[in-house]
């Protein structure tokens, strides 16, 4: 059973509270024509709300929420469309200076204490697993960029000898999408081992609920709507043809919350062994998405002509999917990934 | 604005839940009698040791009352064994839908007197069910069902015909869905009525399947007796308990499934890297798929038991396990068949066979059409329902 903690319910409800006035959809379209992130009071108003710390423990000045709060807390983040950023201070940063400083890296503690102070602004970049390159969202002016590897957690100087940081234009605009090549650099602060596949793990699993999250915003708003419009004199949702439609969305996000909700209980198993999280999160990263992109899909096509449109903004939630399915490697590679995994233990016993 | 459900709780084994796996499984590993035989009488009269042996070793009922005969346990023992059960290589219970799905549902909504009368007598599968539901008019719309049941005094004498009824010619009980409301439509006037298979005026008449094989039958009632005491949640309220008995063929039912699937995937991993096609991309992609299809399916699973263990599973969420399991189930032996190519697509073995069988997933226990129909008014609301 999960063990969401009343505080962090708390927070996820009046975060969606706040973010829900503060994230109009037609600020977000206005950061996204200009290609440029939110306002900085809105960004400034967002880190207020605390999130910073959810994953950090108490010890290093965080909240030490438990995963059962984070993963609900990642999806109120792409209910809202909140600015990557955000997610990647809370998700990715914060717990690899606290996995460093865990280890007794005294840099890695002060860096923390600034980041969650919100001093410091780092990109965060994750290594393909799938043998892509390697993106990031980096804030413009960010001063670092925390590498999350598969095996290997490692900060670098942004600027600095061996760190290539490549601008490119984002399909989720606004979020800082940039190429990182990173040749012969001494990284600043470095994680090896369990604790670094962790953070990255559950980075992953983030970008994962985040996906859900915005789906199923989108599923919300296209079953409201289906009964609301008519055509041929009655509401649309009457027609079998958009209500299967709608339910079938609704079939992926449930199959999805199941995984995660197995993947939280997995967390707090004693039997679970690394091999056992890494096969769910590596189910999730490929499943979630997949399911979140065709629920967005479903939830275009059921708006029609209006869907399609720019002022609607459902695109910003495709966009963000979008973002995080293919950060997470696209839908073959991570069945791909699936697979070898899979193939190997029947060849290993 | 709702905030998402998130996580959702689904089963976590505690350390006592382990012991009773390792239990299972080492008690499993020295009893189990590896396939059956093809012959019918054969076969059955295996099917029935198989349970018998079961129940001797205490495995059937675990989350059942003591005073029932059951074990006392929750559903993470019972989850345990059926996880257990699939990795042997004897198909399911031979009385599956009396443990599963008749039993709970006797105790849900049934009396002490049929407690006592027929739930004992199903854990060692003395008395076999089958369920009455669909009828020649009455498929998708259940609720049209015509065969009738005229309550005289104590008595119930029901008139009319089943179709598609499983396991009907081994069953010595089936819980029957009849009008008992003469003049009443569609879900009202309805109840579910436990009709003895010995009773003279029933007649099962076999209806091979796709593959020929006999799964199925079409189910004659001339005349029956039943009794009024034997009606599940009394008299006009036989949809109720016939919803909730569908419900219960989800839980465990799909659990338990979920491993045979897993198992057929095995085999057809195993066949990959034995013919040195382990390294292509388009397999691995595709047994990924699956694979992570698979995972999805036991974690949904999970979260259905305990909904069900908690009694707060929401109406028609048991559609998504029904929908999510059909399509896995399809797409898993279309793969093999695939992957595996001409020289097993053309001829008739396990793999063809189970692609044919895999036809009938998305259609009993509610078509996907029509679990499609559940969700978008039950889970979705739509039309006015929100």
């Amino acid at each position: 059973m999960s063990t969401a903690t009343g505080e962090g319910i708390e927070l996820a409800k009046s975060l969606d509270e706040s973010l829900g006035r503060i994230l109009g959809t037609e600020l977000l379209l206005e950061s996204a024509r200009d290609d440029r992130p939110a306002p900085a009071p809105v960004i400034e108003t967002i880190s207020g709300l605390g999130l910073q710390g959810v994953a950090v423990d108490e010890e290093h000045g965080g909240l030490g929420l438990p995963l059962a709060d984070r993963v609900r807390l990642a999806a109120v983040l792409g209910r809202h469309l909140v600015p990557a950023s955000v997610r990647d201070d809370a998700f990715g940063a914060a717990p690899a200076f606290a996995a460093a400083a865990a280890g007794g890296d005294g840099q890695a503690a002060d860096l923390l204490e600034q980041l969650l102070d919100g001093e410091l602004s780092t990109g965060v970049a994750i290594t393909s697993r799938h043998g892509h390159r390697t993106f990031a969202l980096k804030p413009e002016g960010a001063e670092m960029i925390v590498l999350l590897g598969t095996d290997r957690i490692a900060v670098h100087v942004t600027g600095g000898d061996g760190v290539e940081v490549i601008a490119l234009e984002g399909l989720d605009p606004g979020q800082g999408l940039c190429r990182i090549e990173v040749e012969g650099a001494e990284p600043l602060i470095s994680v090896d081992g369990p604790a670094a596949r962790r953070v990255r793990r559950e980075f992953e699993v983030g970008l994962a609920c985040e996906a859900f999250g915005s789906a199923e915003r989108t599923l919300e708003l296209s079953a409201a709507y289906a009964d609301e419009r008519e055509q041929f004199g009655r509401p649309i949702s009457s027609f079998q043809a958009v209500a299967h439609l709608l339910a079938e969305m609704k079939l992926g996000l449930e199959t999805s919350r199941a995984g995660i909700g197995r993947y939280v209980d997995l967390d707090g198993e004693e039997r679970a062994g690394e091999d056992d999280l890494e096969r769910w999160r590596a189910t999730l990263a490929h499943s979630v998405p997949a399911a979140a992109r065709r629920a967005c899909e479903g939830a275009i096509q059921v708006h029609g002509g209006i869907g399609f449109s720019w002022e609607l903004g459902l695109h910003l939630h495709y966009r963000r999917i979008l973002a995080d399915q293919y950060l997470l490697g696209g839908e073959s590679a991570s069945a791909e990934t699936i697979g070898i995994a899979y193939l190997e233990r029947r060849r290993t016993g | 604005m709702a905030l998402s459900q998130l996580p959702v709780d689904t089963l976590s084994f505690r350390p006592e839940d382990e012991e009773l796996r390792a239990e299972i499984r080492s008690w499993m590993k020295e009893h189990d009698p590896g396939v059956p035989p093809e012959d019918f009488e054969e076969r059955l009269k295996a099917l029935l040791r198989w349970q018998q042996d079961l129940h001797g070793a205490g495995f059937i009922g675990l989350s059942w009352p003591e005073r029932y005969g059951g074990s006392g346990l929750d559903l993470r023992a019972e989850a345990v064994f059926s996880e257990e059960l699939a990795s042997t290589g004897m198909p399911e219970l031979i009385n599956r839908i009396g443990v599963y799905m008749c039993g709970p549902t006797i105790m849900d909504f049934g009396d002490e007197g049929q407690a006592e009368r027929y739930l004992r007598p199903m854990l060692d599968a003395s008395e076999s069910w089958c369920q009455g539901f669909s009828e020649p008019e009455a498929g998708s719309d259940l609720a049209a069902i015509r065969t009738r049941g005229r309550v005289d005094g104590d008595r119930i004498v029901i008139n009319g015909q089943k179709v598609w009824t499983s396991r009907a010619h081994i069953a010595r009980r089936c819980a029957c869905l009849v009008r008992t409301e003469p003049g009443s439509e569609k879900h009202r006037g309805l109840s579910l009525v436990i009709v003895d298979m010995e009773d003279p005026g029933v007649n099962v008449v076999a209806l091979p399947q796709m593959l020929n094989e006999r799964h199925f039958n079409e189910m004659f009632m001339d005349d029956v007796e039943a009794k009024v005491e034997d009606v599940i949640g009394g008299l006009g309220n036989g949809w109720k308990a016939a919803m909730q008995m569908l419900s219960y063929e989800r839980g465990l039912f799909v659990l338990e499934r979920q491993i045979r699937l897993r198992r057929a995937l095995d085999e057809l991993a195993d066949l990959m890297i034995e013919h040195g096609r382990d390294g292509e991309r388009g397999v691995r992609e595709r047994l990924g798929a699956i694979s992570a299809d698979l995972e999805l399916l036991k974690a949904q699973g999970y979260r259905t038991l305990v909904g069900q263990a908690a009694g707060n599973l929401p109406p028609g969420s048991t559609s998504i396990d029904k929908l999510h399991l059909s399509r896995v189930e399809q797409d898993l032996f279309a793969a093999a068949i695939e992957l595996l190519g001409p020289e097993t697509a053309l001829t008739y073995n396990q793999w063809t066979h189970d692609l044919l069988e895999g036809r009938s997933v998305s259609i009993y226990g509610g078509s996907t059409e029509i679990q499609l129909n559940i969700i978008s008014k039950q889970l979705l609301g739509l039309g006015g329902a929100r």
